[in-house]
């Protein structure tokens, strides 16, 4: 089974230490969900995976081989969603579809997934967010990738969409390994394997909401 | 593999490009603005998209395409052009 491990992740903005000597790892099969207050490095932390930003120090491991940050996108080994949208809007969801799959039946896994038929000939400019966030995922999660680094997922989508991307990353982490990162922590909770808290540059494993409070990442009324 | 992607790549830097390169054209004459076509204008249009498509570059780097192998082929075809127009503009000349 793929493994993916991340060790010695250390990143700083001058004086400010972001991450320090944090480690994380992730088998095919697993959703791991990573929580912390705004600034405190789980954006950077994924980047920093992905390649797109500069780590001062990280060792990446997929299986017994090691890469380089720069060989991470090359290697095709992880999908990244970004937090804000990627696709083109001024361009049609159908339009946009075989631009990610040349071939004709991985382009019917997208066009025939649930819902995207009311919306294929939309323009992505006028998707909904839970639309657009939901067809984003689609692309992402039916790509090759054994690995999927998200960036809030569920950020500001309508809650009939968060049942239907909840029940697309629990299919597809039959086939990949899922890192998640979300200040909506219901949603997170309800579907990740293991958790942890990004708290003054370290790792902190929690179990449930009420380590979330322990850790200050939650006020106890909240 | 990924020709559509690339396709779109191509046009989105040209849309940048091609009317850098025409001015320069319109300034200097027919061979510079072939020259910039494939140099500085790729430059110019890189510009353009990392100001105004930045984040769809993300869709890029999930098909495996790193910025600097985009760049890289779009360098190629528009030095390709560039040669092809070259060669046409000697003919007319």
């Amino acid at each position: 089974m793929d493994t993916l491990k991340v060790t010695n992740i250390n990143k700083s903005y001058g004086k400010n230490t972001v991450l320090k000597n944090v480690e994380l790892d992730c088998k095919i099969g697993e959703i791991i969900g990573i929580f912390g207050r705004n600034g405190t490095g789980k954006s950077t932390l994924l980047k920093l995976i992905f390649g797109t930003v500069k780590a001062d120090a990280i060792l990446i491991k997929i299986n017994s081989d090691n890469f380089l940050q720069k060989e991470i996108i090359p290697s095709k080994k992880i999908g990244y969603l970004p937090q804000d949208s990627f696709l083109p809007k001024e361009r049609k969801v159908r339009e946009i579809i075989p631009i990610f799959f040349p071939n004709g039946d991985d382009q019917d896994a997208v066009f025939y997934a649930p819902r995207v038929s009311s919306f294929e000939k939309t323009k992505v400019g006028k998707l909904s967010l839970g639309q657009l966030r939901y067809l984003e995922l689609l692309i992402i999660g039916n790509l090759d990738h054994p690995f999927l680094l998200l960036d809030e997922p569920f950020s500001m989508i309508e809650p009939i969409y968060k049942d239907v991307i909840k029940d697309l990353l629990l299919k597809l982490k039959k086939s990949k390994g899922i890192i998640l990162t979300d200040h909506y922590y219901d949603d997170v909770l309800d579907i990740t394997d293991k958790n942890f808290v990004i708290k003054d540059a370290e790792k902190i494993e929690i179990i449930d909401k009420d380590d979330l409070i322990k850790h200050e990442y939650l006020r106890s009324n909240e | 593999m990924y020709s559509k992607a690339i396709f779109k790549y191509f046009i989105d830097i040209n849309i940048f490009n091609v009317p850098f390169s025409l001015v320069i054209g319109l300034m200097s004459g027919v061979f510079w603005s072939i020259v910039i076509f494939s140099s500085v204008g790729i430059l110019i249009g890189s510009l353009g998209y990392q100001t105004f498509k930045k984040n769809e570059y993300y869709a890029y780097h999930n098909l495996g395409f790193t910025k600097a192998a985009l760049l890289k082929k779009v360098w190629m075809f528009n030095t390709i052009i560039s040669l092809l127009l070259f060669l046409i503009s000697l003919m007319f000349r």
